[in-house]
Parts: C-alpha cells; sequence; structure tokens
C-alpha cells in the first residue's frame, strides 16, 4: 500500500471509462468484412470516431482523423495527469519522427510541412523553426545532441538512414534514462521489451543483408542497435556465426521466446517478418494489458495511450488494405490483437 | 491536582478518538471522489453507484464520533459536571480510544484505496458493483471490530 500514487485516482478511472469506448474485436471484424473502403469507414463511423469521420471527405484523407486521434489524447493526458511530463514521454516518438523528416528535409532542400504528424510534444511549426536555426534548446538532451550529430554527418556523406538510427539510439537512451530515474519499473521494462524485439529484427535484417558473413554482421549491427534493452549488443555480437534457429532456441525459455521461435521459423520460410511483427505487437499489448493490475499510477494512461496506436495501427491496415483490394482473409492476417 | 491531570488525559482520548478516524475517513471519501470524478465525467449516468461507494471509507468517522460521545457521556461533560478521575482513571480511557482512534483513521485510507480501485472496475463492468462494495466491506470488518473494541473498554472503566 505504500507509496501508491493516489494522485492518479482520478486520470486512471476516467481513462477506464474511456477505454471502454476502444473498438473490440466484432467492429474490427464487421470492418474487416465490408466490401469496400467506403463501407469500412462507415463502420467506423458507428464508433466514437464518428465525429471525425463525418468531417472527411474522402476515405483517402483517413490519416488526417488518426494523426488527431493521437494529439487527442495527449491533450487529454496534459489535463487529467498529475505528471504529464512522464506520459509526454511516450509523445516523444513522434517529435522524433517529425525531427527526422525536418533534418532530412532541410538537407535535401525539401518541404516535409505536411508530413509531420502534430502528436508529439514540440509543435510541429515550433520544431521545424528550430531545426530551420539548428536551435536544440527545447530537445531534452539526448535527443539534441543527436540532432546536432545527425546533421553534421548528413553533411559529409548523404546516409538518410544514419539520421533514423542517431535519432532512434537517442530516443530509447532517453525514455530508459528517464524512466529509470524515476522508478517507473513497468513502463521501463516495457521500453525494454520493446527494444529487445526491435534489436532481434534488426539482427535477423542485418544477417540477411550480410549473407552469412559474420564480419559484416559484426560491422553492421552496433550502427542500428537500439540502446535500453535486456540483451546487449555483446549477447547477439557473440552469436553472429551460429544459425538464427540457435539464437531462437537460446531465447526459448525468455518470455519473448515463443515471438522469436515461431517469428524466425516464418521467416526462414518465408524470408518475410510481417509474422515477427505481428507476434512482437501482440505480445507487447499483452504486456500492457497487465496495467490493469495496478490502480493507481501512470501505468493505465500510458496502456490507454498504446491501445489507443494499436487500434490506429489496426484501422490502418483495414483501410489500406480495403483501398488496395485486398481480400479479407489477407487483411485479418496482418491484424493485431485489440486491447478491448 | 490528581483530579484536574485525570480529566484532561480523559478528554484527550474523547479528543482522539473523534479526530483521527475522521481525518481518515475523509481522505478516503475524498480519494473515492476524485476516482469518481474521472469515471463521472465521462459516464454522468454513473452518479448514483459511485455516490455509493464513495461513502464507503465514511463510516470510520462515524464510529470515531460515537466513541467521543461515549467518552464524554462517561466523564460528564454533558451533565455539566466533569468527573473526578485519577491520572490512572485518565489513562484507562485514553487507552480505550486508542482501538478506533489508529484502525479508524488508518482502514479508511485502506479502504478508500480499495474502493477508488473499484471504480476503475465498475467503469468498465457496471454490473460488478457488489463485489467492489463487498472488496470495500472486508476493510470494514476491521474498523467495526476496533469500535467494539473501543466500546467495551469504555464501559469497563470504573469511573
Amino acid at each position: 500500500m505504500r507509496g501508491a500514487k493516489t494522485e492518479y485516482a482520478y486520470a486512471v478511472a476516467r481513462v477506464r471509462a474511456l477505454e471502454t469506448g476502444l473498438l473490440d474485436r466484432s467492429k474490427i471484424e464487421r470492418m474487416v468484412e465490408a466490401k469496400d473502403a467506403d463501407e469500412a469507414l462507415k463502420v467506423l463511423g458507428e464508433t466514437p470516431y464518428a465525429p471525425a469521420v463525418g468531417q472527411l471527405q474522402s476515405v483517402y484523407e483517413y490519416e488526417v482523423i488518426l494523426r488527431q486521434e493521437i494529439a487527442a489524447v495527449r491533450e487529454l493526458f496534459r489535463k487529467i495527469s498529475p505528471h504529464p511530463e512522464l506520459t509526454d514521454l511516450f509523445f516523444l516518438r513522434y517529435d522524433v519522427l517529425n525531427l527526422k523528416l525536418l533534418i532530412k528535409g532541410k538537407l535535401l532542400g525539401q518541404e516535409v510541412g505536411e508530413f509531420l504528424v502534430p502528436a508529439g510534444t514540440i509543435p510541429p511549426e515550433k520544431l521545424a523553426a528550430a531545426v530551420a536555426n539548428s536551435n536544440w534548446k527545447e530537445l531534452p538532451s539526448e535527443l539534441a545532441a543527436a540532432a546536432r550529430r545527425a546533421e553534421e554527418s548528413l553533411a559529409e556523406e548523404a546516409d538518410p538512414q544514419l539520421v533514423d538510427t542517431l535519432l532512434d539510439r537517442a530516443y530509447y537512451a532517453h525514455l530508459t534514462r528517464v524512466l529509470g530515474e524515476r522508478g517507473e519499473e513497468f513502463l521501463r521494462t516495457l521500453v525494454s521489451l520493446q527494444v529487445d524485439l526491435t534489436n532481434i529484427k534488426t539482427f535477423i535484417r542485418v544477417r540477411h543483408v550480410a549473407g552469412g558473413d559474420a564480419v559484416r554482421v559484426r560491422e553492421l549491427l552496433p550502427r542500428f542497435f537500439l540502446p535500453g534493452g535486456r540483451l546487449t549488443l555483446d549477447y547477439f555480437l557473440a552469436q553472429a556465426e551460429e544459425p538464427l534457429t540457435a539464437f531462437a532456441d537460446r531465447l526459448a525459455k525468455d518470455s519473448i521466446g515463443p515471438v522469436v521461435g515461431e517469428g524466425v521459423a516464418f521467416w526462414q520460410r518465408e524470408k518475410s517478418l510481417t509474422r515477427y511483427e505481428k507476434l512482437a505487437d501482440d505480445f507487447l499489448l499483452a504486456y500492457v494489458k497487465k496495467s490493469r493490475l495496478i490502480a493507481f499510477g501512470a501505468e493505465p494512461l500510458v496502456a490507454y495511450l498504446w491501445a489507443k496506436e494499436n487500434e490506429i495501427k489496426l484501422i490502418r491496415i483495414i483501410l489500406v488494405g480495403k483501398i488496395n483490394g485486398l481480400p479479407a482473409a489477407e487483411i485479418r492476417e496482418r491484424l493485431r490483437d485489440v486491447y478491448a | 491536582m490528581s483530579g484536574f491531570a485525570g480529566i484532561v488525559i480523559a478528554l484527550l482520548g474523547a479528543a482522539i478518538a473523534v479526530a483521527l478516524p475522521g481525518i481518515g475517513s475523509a481522505i478516503g471519501v475524498g480519494l473515492v471522489g476524485e476516482s469518481a470524478s474521472g469515471l463521472v465525467t465521462e459516464q454522468p449516468e454513473r452518479f448514483g453507484q459511485t455516490l455509493l461507494l464513495q461513502a464507503l471509507p465514511g463510516t470510520q468517522g462515524i464510529y470515531g464520533l460515537l466513541s467521543g460521545f461515549l467518552i464524554m457521556i462517561r466523564i460528564g461533560v454533558f451533565s455539566g459536571q466533569l468527573a473526578d478521575l485519577t491520572v490512572t482513571q485518565g489513562l484507562e480511557i485514553f487507552m480505550a480510544a486508542i482501538p478506533i482512534a489508529i484502525v479508524g483513521w488508518l482502514s479508511a485510507i485502506a479502504q478508500g484505496k480499495t474502493v477508488a480501485a473499484g471504480v476503475g472496475l465498475i467503469a468498465k463492468r457496471p454490473e460488478d458493483l457488489g463485489k467492489v462494495i463487498t472488496y470495500g466491506a472486508m476493510v470494514e470488518t476491521y474498523a467495526v471490530l476496533a469500535f467494539l473494541s473501543t466500546l467495551l473498554l469504555v464501559r469497563g472503566v470504573a469511573v
């Protein structure tokens, strides 16, 4: 009972009430079964998305409402959370997204304004101005340093991939540091699991690119490796020579074991990571669902954001599938679990 | 002189019997109120259910007040003639107040947390109101036991 964060009482109850408005399996299923994109959108119009759907001119503008939805969640958390700076860590992802676009756009001399997502902690216009002037004061220290380095390195060699990796690594370093400092164990574990799953995906890709050349793997992996996971870089490098199945077997007893086992098996059959990505997303969602046992704290808020992002991913998969005329079975294969 | 010290200690007993459970109840009721506001913001029709829950941690304050009254009756506060107590008698009354003072105070806070968490439960499943009340009632048991022991102790002191 000691240390219960009862200051979250209002926010948690409100979020639990909002969770009842999340789309359930049957709604998602009806969207999948819809005969075309317009009909799928109509189903979405019967849910709490109704007001936003009503404003759309055509189904092709769906991305606008999905972006607004995340921005609305942040607005809500700013109002109800006793520590909005904590939940903001999870919206910082969108700042990183914008930052990548802006830095690359600046060096390539391209206008990227229309692609920016307004869901981050810094308004896109302000971030754009900051990038234009190379003024990183508004950013957390890790990200500021990474942005500076990204710009410098881009000026030397035009490798846009490097900007992404530098910023992603800084983001996870920042996230793990702050969550660790604040003793947010549940959220810290969530992030480290996410990092592990991403690093494993990178490991599989790098091995594929290197074509069985272990030296090349050892050279490439450190460039893309994200910090903050439970599995260290050395852990991966030590297994650069072993077959992937041995790597998966070694993780079999770990909580992410089933994801890696099945994901790797699918990868070896089909040379596709879609199955792994779906399983990884479902695994993280299942972990996030455990926040239901936490009565007071930031965890249920982050879980709601996670659920909302997952829901948006589902809607996007369905609508993109429908717009491109994919059969329902194929769309269903890509779908993630639902939170509700 | 001894009469003066005795009555002061007994009055102090009456004071903590009322004050501590009152503080606990205020914290508990307040916490459930915060949770309830969160739910009612999104679902205004749930006011009735949440009001019922909010009242649960309030009982400790009532037990405390009753215990305080009982002590005041025993030591003659209402008859206008304060009893002439020895220090031992005063301490006995003070000790009698301790169960409800401490258990009432802390159990009200614990009950508040239990019920506030339950508000999150009924946000999803309104039909589970009964379960939340039951969880709250489990905590109530210990406040009732403490109240009972204070009652018996106050009656047992020879004034």
